[in-house]
């Protein structure tokens, strides 16, 4: 009896000092964790974010994405938001800034344009109506990759300029034993970035009604883009889309071209390839000079929760540190990663190339498709695409078209 | 104390024996309890609950990041009607299970039959068993490699053949469930050969001399003799066999991350495959709930099963 008694005072006793002891932990130590799905990106942000302002911010990793999201949906739920972690944009962060866990960062914004480091256009890219929710992690520029030696061999004097231009590179590309573009399906997500960038070329305010539903997915706007895209495969433009490493075909120089967002330079760089001397990039054309010129424009922010803003004295400091040029060229020299900071350096000469590029054309800037759909059927989309991809014929593709709208419609009118 | 003693102790002392007998039971019934504590909580806090949880969630809607927002009724179970992936991923669990229950058990049985009782049996044994040893994920990616479109299996057909020959085994809807089936054969056959193998070692000898003697071809010791001593022991793996055919997730997960039809290649993938990726948790968890049910509904059949083979076999 004397030892149960004991055992339950013993429990008491420890449970009540594991909570004064967290409490007072949570007091004092002003430490916050840092979550993303990506390895390497937040350690460079949270070293500089800590030695900036005192604030210990812990860099921690869930992979892989699906999990992550479902980490972070549930920490939401369970009124345990992370106070800082990394999101995506577009219908995602509406998503996510509806719950009303979300802190505005309007005042760190203001201080960031104001400074001359952030624009007031790179603020929209996180802002939804009207307020802005994140930090940006990672702002890429979706461009075509080329490699320049499989250009000189082919006789391609210059980047293609228009549709034509870019047509009639790929078949010289080809007549010289090169696979014009390289076209990987692997990973999941891999299929929309023909489908975006034909629609983009093609019919750009369509390839925006996508995403909220205003235009079908089996409209004449689609079917064109479906019919280009068919009609490429059908000339052998594209590489295997099996191939499961998805930049081989672009690192071995067997794919001349590549479309994809300029994060992956990194990748190319670390694999022996020098950006601005063995591969270079072009933003790829409208299919004709009706349509104007537009770029797809992919953002990751940082959102930082509004109960840590409003319990951690300091973490109006952190979202200031994690803006500030230090923590933008860390982050670049670190993990290969652009924040857009414009008093930043570009990692590489390539993103850096592209920011001049966007700066000069101007080209109208389109979120990208797979932040740009709800986030409930975008996995059941791509997937429709990548039916096509492994089999381009014109049945598949009114398979495919038929199918996404059918998921489309449904989604909208139950939403 | 017999009843005759008890009859002659005055009612006091009787009454004080019992309250002691009582509390001796009740400290014992205490002890007892704290023995098996730990282990009621795990499996209420981590197999129970969880349960009744996946239950509670199924019947109602899952808003992302809010959490339950209200009771749905069974419109998630009326959806899993109205979307053709339930269909077709219920289809293609069917075949995983036949072919999970089926295949292993035939070959193991063939290779228990060949190899008993052959030289280096161990050693044999250990082979065919060193499969199961590896982590599915590093089995399935080992075996992505050898369907790749310029992998192994490829590679023996352009060899034979002497014509190219690059087709995409787990990209094709045509064979991307029997190919990742035969991964799974030959990565649980093993378990099932050893099982069975134990199973022929415990078969007494005597009813096989007896009816050597009066005359049975060695067809007939084993389709009256051998078979029906060993059906406890094919039931059992059976059992085994049907879970992993229900359950088959990880294989599938691996080898097929490609596959645009991925979700429907079995329940176990399209439950995950609409909690994760889709953010449908209640959904995912009405999908769970069916898969659940199916299990214990076959798992049972087999168990009552077995008890009655057991039965008839003493």
């Amino acid at each position: 009896m004397k030892f149960d008694r004991f055992i339950c005072k013993a429990g008491v006793a420890l449970g009540a000092a594991s909570i004064a002891g967290l409490t007072l932990g949570t007091a004092f130590a002003q430490e916050v964790d840092f979550y993303a799905d990506r390895d390497g990106w937040t350690a460079p942000l949270a070293q500089v974010a800590t030695e900036k302002t005192g604030v210990t911010v812990n860099p921690q990793l869930v992979e892989p994405s699906d999990k992550y999201q479902a980490f972070i949906q549930t920490s939401i739920a369970g009124n345990n938001t992370p106070a800082l972690f990394k999101w995506w944009n577009g219908k995602q962060l509406e998503d996510l800034a509806a719950t009303g866990a979300l802190a505005d960062l309007t005042s760190a914004w203001d201080k960031a344009v104001a400074s001359g480091e952030f624009s007031a256009e790179q603020a929209e890219l996180v802002t939804v109506d009207g307020t802005p929710y994140g930090i940006l992690l990672n702002v890429a520029n979706w461009v075509s990759l080329y490699n320049t030696e499989a250009f000189e061999k082919a006789g391609i004097a210059s980047p293609p300029a228009t549709w034509e231009e870019l047509m009639d590179a790929a078949e010289k590309l080809k007549a010289a034993g090169y696979v014009p573009f390289n076209a990987p399906a692997s990973g999941g997500w891999m299929p929309f970035i023909w489908f975006s960038q034909i629609m983009i070329s093609t019919d750009p305010d369509a390839f925006v009604g996508l995403s909220d539903g205003s235009v079908p997915y089996d409209g004449p706007e689609v079917q064109k883009a479906f019919e280009i895209w068919g009609d490429m495969y059908e000339k052998g433009y594209f590489s295997d889309p099996r191939e499961e490493d998805a930049d081989k075909n672009f690192a071995d120089g067997s794919a001349a071209m590549y479309v994809i967002g300029d994060w992956a330079t990194i990748g190319f760089e670390n694999s022996g390839m020098e950006p601005g001397v063995d591969f270079k990039s072009f933003i790829v054309p409208p299919y004709s000079a009706e349509v104007p010129l537009s770029i797809i424009v992919e953002a990751a922010p940082v959102v930082v929760a509004k109960r840590a803003m409003e319990e951690v004295p300091g973490m109006a400091d952190v979202v200031d540190a994690l803006m500030s040029a230090d923590a933008s060229m860390a982050l670049s020299a670190d993990a290969g990663v652009f924040n857009g900071n414009l008093k930043g350096n570009a990692p590489n000469a390539i993103v850096e190339a592209n920011q001049e590029m966007v700066a000069s054309m101007k080209p109208r800037a389109i979120v990208r498709w797979w932040e740009a759909v709800p986030p409930q059927i975008q996995g059941d989309l791509v997937s429709q695409m990548g039916s096509f991809m492994f089999d381009p014929s014109p049945e598949t593709a009114q398979n495919a078209m038929s199918t996404m709208q059918a998921i489309n419609a449904d989604y909208w009118a139950n939403k | 104390m017999s009843a005759s003693d008890k009859a002659a102790l005055p009612p006091q002392v009787l009454q004080e024996a019992r309250r002691r007998e009582s509390r001796q039971r009740w400290r014992e019934t205490r002890v007892m309890w704290l023995f098996i504590a730990p282990a009621v909580l795990m499996v209420s806090l981590f197999l129970l609950m969880p349960v009744v949880i996946d239950i509670i969630l199924s019947f109602t809607r899952w808003q992302r990041f809010s959490g339950l927002d209200e009771f749905a009724g069974v419109a998630n179970y009326q959806r899993l009607f109205a979307i053709p992936y339930f269909g077709q991923a219920m289809a293609n669990t069917a075949i995983w299970v036949l072919a999970s229950v089926t295949l292993p058990l035939i070959i193991g049985l063939g290779l228990a039959l060949v190899f008993r009782g052959v030289p280096f049996q161990e050693t044999i044994k250990s082979i065919w068993f060193l499969p199961k040893v590896l982590a599915p994920t590093a089995v399935g990616a080992i075996w992505a490699y050898m369907y790749a479109p310029r992998g192994v299996i490829n590679s023996i057909v352009s060899g034979v053949t002497g014509q190219d020959f690059d087709f995409g085994w787990l990209y094709s809807p045509m064979t991307v469930t029997s190919s990742v089936i035969l991964t799974s054969v030959w990565s649980s056959v093993g378990i099932s050969m050893v099982l069975l193998l134990l199973g022929l070692a415990a078969i007494p000898k005597d009813p096989i001399e007896a009816a050597r003697v009066d005359g049975a071809s060695s067809w007939q010791i084993f389709g009256y003799v051998v078979l029906p001593l060993l059906l406890p022991t094919i039931i059992v793996v059976t059992i085994l066999n049907v879970v992993a055919g229900f359950t088959a997730f990880d294989l599938l997960w691996v080898m097929a991350s490609s596959f645009p039809g991925k979700r429907t290649l079995s329940l176990a993938v399209y439950m995950y495959y609409e909690s994760f990726s889709n953010a449908s948790w209640a959904y995912g968890a009405a999908i769970a709930v069916v898969l659940g049910g199916m299990v214990l509904v076959v798992s049972a059949v087999l168990a009552v099963l077995q008890s009655y083979v057991e039965k008839r076999i003493r």
